[in-house]
């Protein structure tokens, strides 16, 4: 890393508002990622706060070797792996095989693999809309939340956060492939949560258009659809 | 030729384009010929553009006040020690006069 971070630079001045505005945007994932390996929240809790004191600690001696956010990540990784021990806990971020296989619902495919009740379209997914009384963003940001330990930290670490693959694989301490398994899954949830979510709509109409298709151009060349229904 | 099924569940590698050649060629093909697999693969690059755009939870205004005073320089505060779980501070005789003073410190 070449390129001098202007975040670092800000923070390595005591900016107390880059400082406050790094805090607010990560904390709440921290004590999610916490929580994947320590055992309650209270816990997961400490561990994030113990981490921060500690990114206050380092900062003068961070190297730049990684971005700031992987070195944040990785030392709330070591502390709670630490607190995790401490209180005779093994985090199991393998444990893929207890999970619904499926990225879709099984009954949404016809024996041979092709699609038995199709997708619907998502137009203008507005993140400010109303849904079942909600900001579809308060459904997504809960939705993520609800997700098995393993998924949740891997897609906070990859899609919320940007992490690169092998940044956020070596943080959590899983192998290439579970990473993989865990964050497809954990979006797939998500998707379909969303998918219920606006079946139950009122006005899903705007955004979500059924589409008729009458003739399924696939490889298999089977039958079209049995139906056409939401999840 | 892939099925659809199988697309499903290659459709986060090819978002992410972590998928080997191979694949890749075969999944770009089956979507170019199957609607109902691209709406799928939309709805993913969807749902990963929301998780995105998901408002980070802060911390309550206690631990934020604390940890400011942790991050100014140390002539003007004195941090609090880092053995100690901030959570457990409010407890403190010292420090439970009353939140509100610590947060007007900030």
């Amino acid at each position: 890393m070449t390129e001098p971070d202007p975040l670092l630079e800000r923070l390595l001045a005591k900016d107390e508002t880059a400082f406050k505005a790094l805090v607010r945007r990560h904390h709440g994932m921290m004590v999610s990622i916490a929580r994947s390996f320590v055992g309650s929240h209270a816990i997961a809790e400490e561990v994030a706060q113990d981490a921060w004191l500690a990114v206050i600690d380092g900062l003068p001696r961070f190297e730049g070797r990684s971005t700031l956010k992987n070195w944040i990540f990785a030392i709330l990784a070591n502390k709670a792996r630490t607190r995790a021990e401490r209180e005779g806990r093994i985090p199991d971020f393998t444990a893929v095989d207890s999970d619904p296989p499926a990225t879709v619902d099984p009954d949404g495919f016809a024996p041979d693999g092709s699609w038995a009740v199709l997708p619907v379209a998502w137009e203008e997914l507005d993140p400010e809309r109303i849904v079942a009384g909600r900001q579809l963003m308060a459904h997504v940001a809960d939705l993520l939340d609800s997700l098995p330990a393993a998924q949740r930290s891997v897609v906070v670490l990859r899609d919320f956060e940007g992490l690169e693959p092998e940044d956020a694989r070596r943080i959590l301490g899983v192998s290439e492939a579970n990473q993989r398994v865990l964050l497809h899954r954990g979006r797939s949830r998500i998707r379909n949560g969303l998918m219920a979510l606006l079946a139950r709509s009122p006005d899903q109409g705007h955004i979500a258009q059924q589409r008729s298709i009458s003739k399924k151009v696939n490889s298999d060349g089977n039958a079209g659809p049995r139906n056409v229904t939401l999840y | 030729m892939l099925t659809c099924r199988e697309v499903t569940e290659l459709a986060g590698d090819h978002l992410d384009r972590e998928i080997c050649t191979g694949a890749g060629l075969q999944v770009q093909l089956h979507l170019a010929l199957c609607q109902p697999c691209r709406l799928f693969v939309h709805q993913l690059a969807k749902t990963v553009e929301l998780v995105r755009q998901v408002e980070g939870q802060p911390p309550d205004p206690e631990t934020e006040c604390r940890l400011l005073k942790a991050f100014r320089p140390a002539a003007e505060c004195q941090p609090p020690p880092l053995s100690e779980p901030l959570s457990a501070i409010p407890d403190d005789p010292d420090s439970s006069s009353s939140s509100g003073t610590a947060i007007a410190l900030c």
